[in-house]
């Protein structure tokens, strides 16, 4: 079956004060039709690009987009004339932020700003937009949608805000969403509401979703499948229950043992020493090799390639053979 | 048990709302926090959670005098420092310091890391210039940071790197309480750890009170010995920390617990998200009776009408009628 988007060898360079920056240096993902793809990383690991240069975001002046392919459904969108992919996107592709101001405009009503979106990508006059976006915000769970409608940005509430985001994302019933960090800004109690509605969206209408996240609980309550990014590279690709039970890289490893959980209580966490690289300052060999507890010399020298494992599974550590077997 | 080192007691902060020009009169007021009692023994780490808006960090800020309090006493080491003018407090702030959520808010960005950190030594002590750099050093050096460090500028750090800048900050001084503000929250995930373990470590070594105010329940179960709950203003569950992570009683508390995902997926997808319907009220209208009932599954007609008060249910107190009139369980007084 062909992917609902994916994207082959990725990578974005910006163009830096004095020499180029690479953000992204080599990401695949892939997600299917009714599927949850969740990209994990954290500042600095290229997740946030990666998603940006998929929507075609980037300023073309700034930096340089790569990728061997990049494909919506069966499109090619790196083929595709600039204004013909952006009326792509908000229909096909459309994207939820984790600050729901970047998406609403301060000066327009709820209402302006929901049926824009169709009468830009369904050409319908206002007043035949009005019932589909009332429905639309019923839909994602906000009481009053008429009242509402009449609402400015700032007179909802943060939780609310990103319901409204995610209704104007919704709109058009894209393929694929794509959420950064949708609910780090939330409330727990906010959050679960806003991943139920992503799920239950999901189910009516069979579209995927890549969701950015650095919570590893959310990645187990949203994900089918989980790409670890780390340094502007995919280190490691499962599907969600074999990444938790048998994860293979030493920094998903590191990552999953560091999380202080209400089970285990006056234990000391696992921690990896030392932060994140910038994307300035990238090491040579590999990404992780800095705050690796298994690093030996050769991994200091060289990038290591992505190894397939099979089941779609991917591991990038020249040592993952021999660590497996302990 | 240990001595009381702060105690906040029926402690309300109202923000009024005032409206017109010339002659401005209060059409409304924010009940920021409407009647909150806590104390923090010596040595002790208090945990106090709760959603935005449920006013955990202007409780924080009233126990730091950092607000002033529109009703109730707040107390420190023996003393009432409700009152307290700012030149009698000079002596209290030293003993009681504070570190914030953002690192990059909290540190001027045209301090060099060690002015920053000396900052409170110039202010609380006297020391020569060649004592208070090597107090600096010695400071970096107890959050695990370079001394080297002291020369740089914050923007040349790390967000980890400048919350434990922050935390130096706050232990110059030598206090004997912290009050933590949601201190990880801004910081990434293999960060986070490692600020945990300083903090948890520090508290140990030191014989530290902290008061954590936070939102992340694991990092709670993981530092704090007592936890209180806040929703709108007002504490309605707080005991020790094991009781309430695993077994609430309060139906906020159980409804805020379970909205926390899980960390495995088997469990999670057998389980699924537990959703707790609807929004924190506004604190300028809370609802009658107890706050919680707009979106509680037990509502009775009783909570409607009567605000409960928090208590005693074994080593906890909870402020629910329903659970504390359940006969099957023990309850004291």
């Amino acid at each position: 079956m062909t992917p609902a988007l994916e994207v082959d060898s990725l990578a974005v360079i910006f163009a830096g004060e004095r020499e180029p920056i690479t953000a992204v240096e080599d990401v695949s993902l892939s997600v299917a039709k009714g599927r949850t793809l969740c990209v994990v990383g954290e500042s600095g690991s290229g997740k946030s690009v990666s998603l940006l240069a998929m929507m075609g975001l980037l300023d073309p002046r700034r930096s340089t987009v790569q990728a061997r392919n990049l494909r919506l459904g069966g499109v090619d969108l790196l083929g595709l004339p600039a204004a013909q992919r952006r009326a792509l996107n908000g229909d096909r592709l459309a994207m939820v932020f984790q600050d729901p101001m970047t998406s609403l405009n301060p000066y327009l009503s709820i209402a302006t700003q929901l049926t824009e979106v169709l009468e830009v990508h369904r050409k319908l006059p206002r007043a035949a937009a009005v019932p589909q976006a009332i429905a639309m915000l019923s839909a994602v769970g906000i009481s009053a949608p008429e009242r509402r409608m009449r609402a400015y940005p700032h007179e909802l509430s943060g939780g609310m805000r990103q319901r409204v985001v995610l209704a104007m994302a919704l709109l058009c019933h894209p393929d694929v969403l794509l959420a950064d960090e949708p609910t780090t800004a939330l409330d727990v109690t906010i959050q679960a509401q806003v991943l139920q509605l992503i799920q239950q969206q999901q189910a009516n209408t069979g579209m995927a979703v890549v969701l950015v996240t650095h919570d590893m609980g959310v990645v187990a309550h949203m994900a089918d499948d989980v790409a670890v990014l780390y340094g502007g590279l995919v280190v490691e690709r499962a599907a969600v229950r074999d990444l938790f039970a048998t994860p293979q890289h030493p920094y998903t490893q590191a990552l999953l043992a560091s999380i202080p959980s209400k089970g285990q209580r006056n234990q000391r966490l696992h921690v990896i020493a030392g932060s994140p690289p910038s994307p300035l300052s990238r090491p040579p060999g590999c990404v992780f090799a800095p705050r690796c507890a298994f690093a030996i010399d050769r991994c200091l020298t060289a990038r290591p390639a992505e190894t397939a494992l099979g089941d779609g599974r991917t591991v990038r550590c020249i040592r993952h053979a021999e660590l497996a077997r302990g | 048990m240990a001595e009381v080192l702060a105690r906040l007691d029926d402690v309300h902060v109202h923000f009024p709302v005032r409206e017109g020009l010339l002659l401005p009169r209060e059409v409304a007021r924010v009940r920021a926090v409407d009647g909150v009692s806590l104390s923090i023994h010596k040595g002790e780490v208090v945990g106090l959670v709760g959603e935005s808006g449920s006013g955990k960090s202007t409780t924080g800020r009233a126990l730091l005098r950092l607000q002033d309090v529109t009703a109730g006493r707040v107390h420190f080491a023996g003393l009432d420092i409700t009152q307290l003018r700012r030149h009698e407090l000079q002596a209290i702030r030293r003993r009681m310091t504070v570190v914030f959520q953002d690192p990059e808010a909290s540190c001027n960005p045209r301090m060099r890391i060690g002015d920053a950190v000396a900052e409170p030594l110039r202010v609380h002590e006297r020391l020569t210039a060649e004592q208070r750099r090597s107090k600096v050093a010695s400071l970096l050096d107890q959050v695990g940071l370079d001394g080297g460090l002291a020369q740089r500028w914050p923007h040349e750090l790390s967000g980890g790197q400048r919350q434990r800048v922050g935390i130096a900050r706050a232990l110059a001084t030598d206090p004997d309480l912290i009050v933590l503000d949601e201190p990880i929250s801004a910081l990434d995930v293999s960060i986070q750890a490692q600020v945990l373990n300083l903090l948890d470590d520090l508290r140990h070594q030191r014989g530290l009170s902290y008061l954590f105010i936070a939102h992340d329940l694991g990092a709670v179960a993981h530092l704090c010995d007592r936890v209180a709950v806040m929703y709108l203003g007002r504490v309605v569950e707080q005991g020790p920390v094991g009781d309430i992570i695993e077994a609430p009683l309060h139906p906020y508390t159980q409804a805020l617990l379970r909205s926390v995902p899980l960390l495995d997926p088997v469990a999670a997808h057998a389980r699924g998200l537990q959703v707790l319907d609807g929004e924190i009220p506004s604190p300028m209208a809370p609802p009658s009776g107890c706050a919680f009932h707009p979106r509680c599954r037990n509502v009775v007609a009783n909570c409607r009408q009567n605000r409960p008060e928090l208590l005693t249910v074994g080593a906890r107190s909870v402020a629910c009628p329903v659970l504390t009139q359940t006969p099957q369980l023990p309850i004291a007084s």
